[in-house]
């Protein structure tokens, strides 16, 4: 075989040649809302076999976290979070994992401890996570999702998948406070921030540099 | 530049000290800040606001809110004009540009104010007894009845305006914001419930504004206080200029707010308009009432209004309507604003009562000076483009005529109450039942399907002191419905007003062998001799009345004429009101402007693109591109002087000439995984995938359970328990539905799970003869040699660097590969490809190119998987396991399936070996037949092959049998007819040596 040298990839995320930093829309004073990409960070999809609360544990264990068993609920620790997404199903974050290698190896990790009880798919790279944070964050997702995102029915890392622009969108809630973390698929993920960053226009955004 | 001649002297909440300048048909005015254009127009003393629908009479202002029948405007110019705004909601801004509706060549003077003296050619439903013949020509008739009776204009160029779409949730949705909202608001508020509050008007008030006294103090005070209060809340959200229009099933209310309609710019971050979708828990709907007009001779002339808007007029923007003014009245309210309107500078001449005994206010009209004419009615309003007195007659004894001696009182305003007609409209759309008030005269909401109260005028509770308390119980109530039981909160005392009580008199007599027109409905040019002619033609039933007569159609939807026009027809069949029934309310109860409904769903965000991890790349290289359900997919790259066939005719060839690369990321991926997997698999497929191993990739073929095929794609076997599934581009959704149907309901015992990871991978075609030789140049750990690496191979390599998935498989018909790779590193994957293949000229290609080549190679896609089609139609039959069960199996041997003139995949080439095969064509034995023409199949793909010429497939009755005969394909879209030689599907390859060299 050849011996053939590469320059390192580059990893370009879906909304890159559309991302810029600082201050937009409508002038104020300050802005209001702020959104920022939420990369690179590892995102697997976990599905266990219906019942088998021994593998829910396990997969806690080798993720690091205990697994929430409440539908639309999430847990977050140590840069580790888990959405109950659908029953038997989760959605895991990681903000520790730098590398696609190290997230494979981490999915690796996950599918070993699951076995055959369950189905591991790091999608890392097919989800464009953004995270809308600010006193207005409320306003503009009230413009895109017809889910109440109110406290008081949206509680503190609550989570939720729904449509919003006319794409599905899984979201969490931050812990108790204004940010808002949102899954959408790649694909949709340049649509979806053109979608977002005109509903934040009115407030005057800010977009932070990607990172974590 | 006029000057407002009609100003009161001080008062109003217009503020003086803000002039606005505007313009109304070309001509400059000056109103203040705080006016409606009506308003403003009236300071001004214009009082000719309009030409009516049919008749094209002069027509004034009516009234002062939505119920306006005739002072219809054409506001704002080019692309931000909009017609059919009602005058006195249209906010005053500078540099406002209005223009009077349906008048040429001028409002003043109108050609077709002739059809006022041909009236009697006009009777209702004239059109469909006039026009009926001969019925090819109503095409045309409709055009010119259209043209004559328009309704302003909608802009020609794109909307520059901005909207928005808002969703809201809340515990207590309250509708109004009078004093009864106000009211329910603070109950509900304080009760610690979330509640939103809305008003269609800028401010805060409702009838208030007109004057009232709560607590003792003016009832603006107390307004004023209550907003503050409410302002304070965090639970408590306040919107102004917002119309609940539309009141759906569940609690979900549809309104419309004009955020930007008031200003004179807006730029691009202040919306129009915002619709907003709210789902409530509980809804107070306080919408208050509409006056009722009188119905009587020349009842259209300018100058005839409701009492109560010459009232809001004078007290809310201190605007005179008149300057004398005679008032036609059958209940009380009407003497407290005469008595009110004293100070404004409007002298009152007189008041008409048909009461034969007046009412409570009569003594206080009468001592202050006011004549008052109880048992009279006005028979026939006097002037020509204004009102300049009026025709008064006494009632006989039992209301039936009119006897004595007519009495003319000049004035230049005829102010008419008819009684007030609760605005039952959201209560009736949320399928509320309404009963008749007797007391009334009028419909108040009944029974309740849905989550909602009305309280107010809008329930029938005129008195003031009444209103606040319903208000108030009711928003307490809602808020502890809702779950929140706080402290409500003391209600406000306030005087008693006068009695709302009528004393109905439909129709105004006339004295014999007096014709007049009096105007049920004004909008619609609908006369009381039209409802006699409804009924004289037997349409009994109210909905019959209104599409018969018009009565009640229009942007006013019969606000001000509904109850008249029904009661009078109740009359005439000797029935009781509430026998006739009304008319249905249906949602939006305002017209709500189609790009509020569409908001920020345009242009590029029509409708989602989605976009391939290689998308940027395909831009910056020039490719471009063609849709393919959301995907955006690069069709081709065109070189300087190329045009999409010659570039798609390049590509084509240099691929297999040499190499491509193609990117095919669109293509559905679904990962399979479990202990049940490879069963799973062997019943979705028709083919067998038990023995498949791992490290190979097999075709399959998935039929629908009626036994069409659905769709074909690769299946791998990653590991012992997983494998990987591929979709075409545009089936990737449905299989992916199917798959989970499948495992969640019809197979519940099998231990499987399907995700989607059609994002998380972009897949790119390497193809060509020399695709081997550039893929060795880049995989580092794979031997891909036809020996090590064999045709359905796969395995897991890296790739320029990257770890992806490698396949041996071939949608071109040529040695070619595909390649995974995570979507983050496919440009980096995509660049090295193209660098690696300088050496053989390697070209990227698009979807075009990609398309030929499959034709060439007669492979299936989207036209021969119509739906239609069976495995067997297509070529597949020897695919189609008999040892195992799978989707579709049972009825694939139906009749219809297995019948022997079934249509089968075949090849067409043109006889001519040069016309091109016509797209969609049908293939027909006779193309001059006479129709039916019997259809024996059709061309299902069409293309130019740089190899083979034009070529095509088709589907064709008894096709496979059929190679070597001629047919014609015709075209009825492009009339197009090329005699054509039916052949085998495969033209290039068909052993298919190359894909296994």
């Amino acid at each position: 075989m050849p011996e053939q040298t590469f320059p390192a990839p580059e990893r370009r995320s879906g909304i890159v040649s559309h991302y810029k930093t600082g201050i937009h829309g409508a002038a104020t004073d300050q802005p209001s809302v702020t959104l920022q990409e939420r990369r690179p960070l590892a995102v697997f999809h976990l599905a266990i076999r219906d019942g088998a609360d021994g593998v829910v544990k396990k997969a806690g264990k080798a993720f690091g976290l205990d697994l929430p068993t409440t539908a639309s609920t999430s847990v977050s620790m140590g840069g580790r979070t888990a959405l109950a997404i659908a029953p038997n199903t989760w959605l895991l974050t990681n903000n520790n994992v730098a590398h696609e290698a190290d997230s494979g190896a981490q999915a690796d990790e996950l599918a070993a401890a699951v076995g055959d009880g369950g189905a591991v798919n790091d999608v890392s790279q097919g989800r464009c996570v953004l995270r809308v944070d600010g006193p207005n964050s409320r306003d503009v997702l009230g413009k895109l999702s017809p889910l109440d995102v109110h406290p008081s029915a949206f509680g503190a890392d609550a989570c939720a998948t729904t449509q919003m622009a006319h794409v599905a969108v899984t979201y969490r809630r931050v812990g108790d406070g204004n940010a808002f973390d949102l899954f959408v698929s790649r694909g949709f993920s340049q649509h979806f921030w053109e979608a977002l960053t005109h509903a934040a226009g009115e407030y005057g955004y800010q977009v932070l540099d990607a990172g974590l | 530049m006029s000057t407002q001649s009609h100003r009161t002297a001080t008062g109003g909440l217009v503020d003086r000290t803000k002039p606005i300048n505007f313009t109304f048909d070309s001509q400059s005015y000056q109103g203040f800040q705080g006016d409606s254009l009506a308003s403003a127009l009236l300071a001004n003393g214009v009082r000719l606001f309009g030409r009516s629908f049919k008749y094209h009479r002069p027509r004034g202002l009516v009234s002062a809110g939505s119920e306006e029948p005739n002072a219809l405007m054409q506001v704002g110019i080019g692309a931000y004009t909009e017609p059919n705004l009602r005058a006195p909601q249209v906010e005053l801004y500078d540099g406002l540009v209005a223009e009077s509706q349906n008048r040429w060549p001028s409002l003043s003077f109108d050609v077709g104010e002739i059809n006022n003296k041909m009236s009697r050619l006009f009777p209702a439903g004239f059109y469909y007894k006039t026009f009926m013949w001969p019925a090819k020509m109503w095409m045309t008739y409709e055009h010119v009845i259209r043209n004559a009776a328009g309704l302003g204009r909608s802009p020609m160029e794109d909307d520059p305006d901005t909207y928005e779409h808002h969703h809201a949730h809340t515990d207590v949705l309250v509708v109004g914001g009078g004093a009864a909202g106000l009211s329910a608001a603070l109950a509900a508020g304080r009760s610690g419930a979330r509640v939103m509050l809305v008003t269609e008007s800028p401010e805060w008030g409702g009838r208030l504004k007109d004057g009232a006294t709560i607590d003792g103090e003016p009832g603006l005070q107390w307004v004023q206080a209550a907003i503050a209060e409410l302002s304070g809340m965090d639970n408590v959200t306040l919107k102004v200029r917002t119309m609940v229009g539309c009141y759906y099933d569940h609690n979900m209310l549809v309104m419309l707010e004009k955020s930007g309609d008031h200003l004179t710019k807006r730029d691009h971050y202040t919306p129009r308009q915002r619709l907003w979708q709210v789902r409530a828990k509980r809804v107070v709907i306080a919408a208050g009432a509409i006056e009722r007009p009188l119905v009587f001779g020349n009842n259209d002339k300018p100058g005839v209004m409701l009492m109560s808007a010459v009232r809001t007029y004078a007290k809310r923007f201190g605007a005179k309507a008149g300057s004398n003014a005679i008032v036609f009245a059958n209940n009380d309210t009407a003497y407290q604003s005469a008595l009110d309107l004293k100070d404004d500078g409007i002298a009152i001449q007189a008041i008409v009562d048909p009461r034969a005994d007046g009412g409570a206010l009569t003594q206080a009209a009468i001592e202050a000076g006011i004549e008052v004419l109880t048992g009279h009615v006005i028979i026939n309003a006097k002037g020509g483009k204004t009102v300049t007195g009026a025709e008064i007659m006494a009632l006989n004894a039992d209301a039936s005529g009119v006897t004595g001696e007519i009495r003319i009182i000049k004035g230049d305003l005829i102010c008419v109450s008819g009684g007030w007609t609760p605005s039952v409209h959201l209560h009736s759309q949320a399928k509320g039942k309404t009963i008749f008030d007797d007391a009334l005269t009028t419909f108040v909401p009944g029974a309740t399907m849905q989550a909602h109260v009305s309280v107010g005028a809008c329930n029938g509770t005129f008195v003031l002191s009444a209103a606040l308390a319903e208000g108030a119980k009711a928003g307490a109530e809602a808020a502890s419905k809702a779950g929140h039981s706080g402290k409500a909160g003391s209600v406000p005392s306030a005087e008693d007003g006068p009695s709302v009580t009528p004393f109905p008199v439909w129709d105004v007599p006339l004295p014999p062998h007096v014709h007049l027109k009096r105007f049920v409905d004004l909008q619609n040019d609908v006369t009381a001799d039209d409802v006699a002619l409804a009924h004289r033609e037997n349409y009994l039933s109210v909905e019959h009345l209104k599409r018969y007569t018009t009565l009640g159609m229009g942007t006013d939807q019969g606000r001000t004429s509904n109850i008249n026009g029904l009661a009078i027809m109740a009359q005439l069949r000797g029935v009781a009101i509430p026998d006739v029934g009304h008319t249905t309310f249906r949602p939006p109860f305002q017209a709500i402007s189609l790009g509020a409904i569409t908001g920020p769903s345009v242009g590029d965000h029509f409708e989602p693109i989605r976009r391939t991890g290689l998308h940027d790349w395909h831009v910056k290289n020039g490719g471009k591109f063609t849709t393919a359900g959301l995907w955006h997919r690069a069709d081709y790259y065109p070189q300087a002087g190329e045009n999409k066939l010659t570039a798609s005719l390049r590509e084509a060839k240099a691929v297999r000439a040499s190499v491509g690369i193609c990117d095919v990321s669109s293509l559905g991926k679904i990962d399979v995984q479990g202990p049940d997997a490879a069963e799973f698999i062997n019943r979705l497929y028709v083919n067998g995938f038990a023995k498949l191993p791992v490290g190979k990739a097999r075709y399959g073929v998935m039929l629908r359970e009626d036994g069409h095929v659905m769709d074909d794609g690769t299946v791998t076997r990653l590991a012992e328990n997983r494998y990987v599934v591929t979709t075409t581009t545009a089936n990737a959704g449905p299989v992916m539905t199917h798959m989970e149907y499948h495992s969640q309901v019809v197979w519940p015992e099998l231990d499987v799970h399907v995700v989607s990871v059609t994002e998380e991978w972009s897949a790119i075609a390497i193809a060509g003869p020399n695709s081997r030789k550039l893929l060795q140049k880049v995989v580092t750990d794979l031997d891909i040699s036809n020996e090590g690496f064999a045709f359905m191979a796969y395995a897991s390599c890296t790739i320029a660097g990257v770890i992806g998935r490698m396949f041996r498989i071939s949608f071109s018909g040529e040695l070619a590969f595909e390649v995974a790779i995570p979507a983050d590193k496919a440009v980096s994957v995509w660049e090295a490809l193209m660098i690696a293949g300088q050496e053989y000229n390697c070209i990227p290609y698009g979807a075009e190119a990609l398309g030929i080549m499959r034709i060439e190679k007669g492979h299936v896609v989207g036209g021969e998987l119509n739906g239609r089609t069976t495995a067997t139609d297509l070529g597949f039959e020897k695919m189609i396991s008999s040892k195992k069960e799978f989707i579709g199996r049972f009825m694939l041997g139906r009749e219809g399936l297995v019948a022997a003139d079934r249509m089968q995949l075949v090849g067409l080439k043109p006889i001519d070996g040069t016309s091109e095969v016509p797209r969609g064509a049908q293939l027909v034995a006779n193309p001059q037949a006479l129709c039916p023409v019997d259809m024996e199949g059709e061309v299902t793909s069409n293309c130019i092959s740089p190899h083979v010429g034009p070529i095509g497939l088709g589907i064709l009755r008894q096709g496979r049998d059929r190679h070597g005969e001629k047919i014609f394909a015709h075209s009825p879209v492009t009339n197009q007819t090329v005699e054509v030689e039916i052949c085998h599907p495969h033209f290039i390859d068909p052993e298919g040596d190359r894909v296994r060299a």
